[in-house]
C-alpha cells in the first residue's frame, strides 16, 4: 500500500498552517491598532487544521509503514509508533503542543498582546519539524547544520508567507474605509521583515541544498533536484511581486491615498499567497522525496 | 499579469510534483549477511542488514522465507545495540540446504519507508 500522495497533502496542509500560524502572530508586531484582534479566530482555524493534519499524517504514517489498514486498530502498533521510536515521540509531544496551542488560541478572548505566546509556540512546532525529517537523520556538525539551516528556513518563511493572509485582511479593512497611513506603516514594516525574511530563506536554502545534494548537477538528474528548481521558481516569482509590492504600488499608496493602489496591492498579495501556496507544497515533497534519487 | 503570474505558479507546482512519482527510499540497502546471491556452504543463523541511516527497528519488518514461499522461523528484527544503521534478524534454528528469499520493510530515521528484497542458497 503506497499512500505517497496522501502523506504529501498531510505534510502540505501540516506545513502551510504552521507557517500562517507563525506569521500571523508576528503579524501583530507590524499590524495596524486593532488588527490583530480580528486574527484570533483565524488562528483558531489554523491550529486546528495543524493538529487535524498532524493526526491524519500519524495516521497515514502508521498504515503506510506496516502496509496494514488493520494496524490502526492495533494498541501495540501505535505503541510501537508513538513511544519506541525516536520520530514517534518527537511526533506526540508536537501534537500535545498542538491541542495546547488549539486550547489557548480558541479559548482566550480579548488578549491581543499574547501574540508572544503564539509565536513562540508555533516557532517551536515549526522547526521541531526538523528532527522528524532530512535534517532530523544527519550526523554529527552536518546535523546541527541541517537542523539550524531547517529552523531559520521555516521560521523565515512563515514570517513571510505568514503574513500574507493577515495582510490581505489589513487591506480589506482598508479597501472598506480604513485608515490608509495605517496600513501604509503596516506594508512598510512588513516589506522590511520580508527582505529579512528573504535573505535568512536563500542562506539557509543554500545551506540545506548544500547538505542534502552532492553538486549542482543532482538539480537536474534527481527528483528532488527537479522539485528544488521548481521551488527556486517559484520563490523567483514570489520575489517579483514582492519588488512590485513595495517600489511600484506602496509607493503609488503613498503619494495618492485612493482604492486604485490597495485594489492593486489586494490582486498582488494573493497572487503571492496562490504561489506561495504551491511553494509549500514543493517544499512538503522535498520532505517526501529522497535528496539522492 | 499578476494573474497570469499565479496561475503559472500553481501549473508549474502541479507539474514538478507530477513528476515526483511515487518515490519511497531514503535509506538504501548497502550490505547483507549473507549477502545477496550468495552461496554459502554454512547455514547461517542470523540475517544482518546495514543501512546508510539509523533504522527505527520497533517499526521495521524482516522475514526469510523458503523457494516454495514456506516461512522461517524467526524472533523481530532488532537493532545492533552498537550500530543503529544495521538490523539484524535471528533466526530459530540454523537453515537447511536450499534456496531462501530475505523480504525487508524498514523505516528510517527521518520516518521514510525503504523495502526490498534479495535471495541467497544453503550449499548441501
Amino acid at each position: 500500500m503506497e499512500l505517497f500522495w496522501p502523506l504529501l497533502v498531510a505534510r502540505w496542509l501540516h506545513l502551510w498552517s504552521l507557517l500562517a500560524l507563525f506569521g500571523a502572530a508576528l503579524f501583530a508586531v507590524y499590524a495596524p491598532p486593532g488588527g490583530a484582534d480580528a486574527l484570533d479566530k483565524f488562528k483558531a482555524w489554523l491550529a486546528a487544521i495543524a493538529l487535524a493534519s498532524g493526526v491524519g499524517f500519524l495516521t497515514l504514517m502508521l498504515v503506510d509503514m506496516t502496509e496494514e489498514v488493520d494496524s490502526l486498530f492495533s494498541p501495540a502498533r501505535w505503541h510501537a509508533l508513538l513511544l519506541d521510536t525516536g520520530f514517534g515521540r518527537i511526533w506526540l509531544l508536537r501534537l500535545l503542543a498542538l491541542a495546547a496551542l488549539l486550547l489557548w488560541v480558541g479559548g482566550r478572548r480579548g488578549r491581543p498582546d499574547a501574540w508572544h505566546v503564539d509565536a513562540a509556540l508555533s516557532a517551536a512546532l515549526l522547526v521541531s519539524l526538523a528532527w522528524v525529517g532530512h535534517a532530523g537523520a544527519g550526523q554529527g556538525a552536518d546535523g546541527f547544520a541541517g537542523m539550524f539551516a531547517y529552523g531559520c528556513h521555516v521560521l523565515a518563511a512563515g514570517a513571510w508567507l505568514g503574513g500574507l493572509l493577515p495582510l490581505s485582511f489589513a487591506l480589506a479593512n482598508a479597501r472598506r474605509g480604513g485608515d490608509g497611513k495605517r496600513l501604509c506603516a503596516a506594508l512598510e514594516r512588513f516589506s522590511r521583515l520580508g527582505m529579512a525574511a528573504v535573505a535568512l530563506i536563500l542562506a539557509s536554502g543554500i545551506l540545506s541544498a548544500g547538505l542534502n545534494m552532492q553538486g549542482f548537477a543532482d538539480l537536474g538528474r534527481t527528483l528532488y533536484g527537479r522539485a528544488l528548481l521548481g521551488k527556486m521558481a517559484l520563490f523567483a516569482m514570489l520575489l517579483a511581486l514582492a519588488a512590485a509590492n513595495r517600489w511600484i504600488f506602496l509607493r503609488q499608496l503613498r503619494r495618492q491615498a485612493g482604492l486604485g493602489p490597495i485594489r492593486a496591492l489586494t490582486k498582488t498579495v494573493a497572487a503571492e499567497h496562490a504561489i506561495g501556496l504551491g511553494l509549500v507544497a514543493l517544499a512538503a515533497a522535498l520532505s517526501s522525496l529522497a535528496p539522492m534519487d | 499579469m499578476i494573474r497570469h503570474c499565479g496561475r503559472a505558479g500553481v501549473l508549474l507546482a502541479l507539474v514538478v510534483l507530477s513528476c515526483a512519482g511515487l518515490v519511497e527510499a531514503h535509506t538504501h540497502l548497502k550490505t547483507s549477511s549473507p549477502a545477496a546471491g550468495a552461496t554459502l556452504a554454512n547455514a547461517p543463523t542470523e540475517i544482518r542488514l546495514q543501512f546508510h541511516e539509523a533504522i527505527e527497528a520497533s517499526v521495521s519488518h524482516v522475514s526469510v522465507e523458503t523457494k516454495a514461499g514456506q516461512a522461517v522461523a524467526a524472533g523481530a528484527p532488532a537493532s545492533d545495540p552498537s550500530d543503529k544503521t544495521a538490523l539484524v534478524l535471528r533466526l530459530a534454528e540454523p537453515l537447511k540446504p536450499g534456496a531462501y528469499k530475505v523480504n525487508w520493510r524498514v523505516i528510517s530515521a527521518d520516518t521514510h519507508k525503504v523495502k526490498g528484497s534479495f535471495t541467497f542458497q544453503v550449499r548441501p
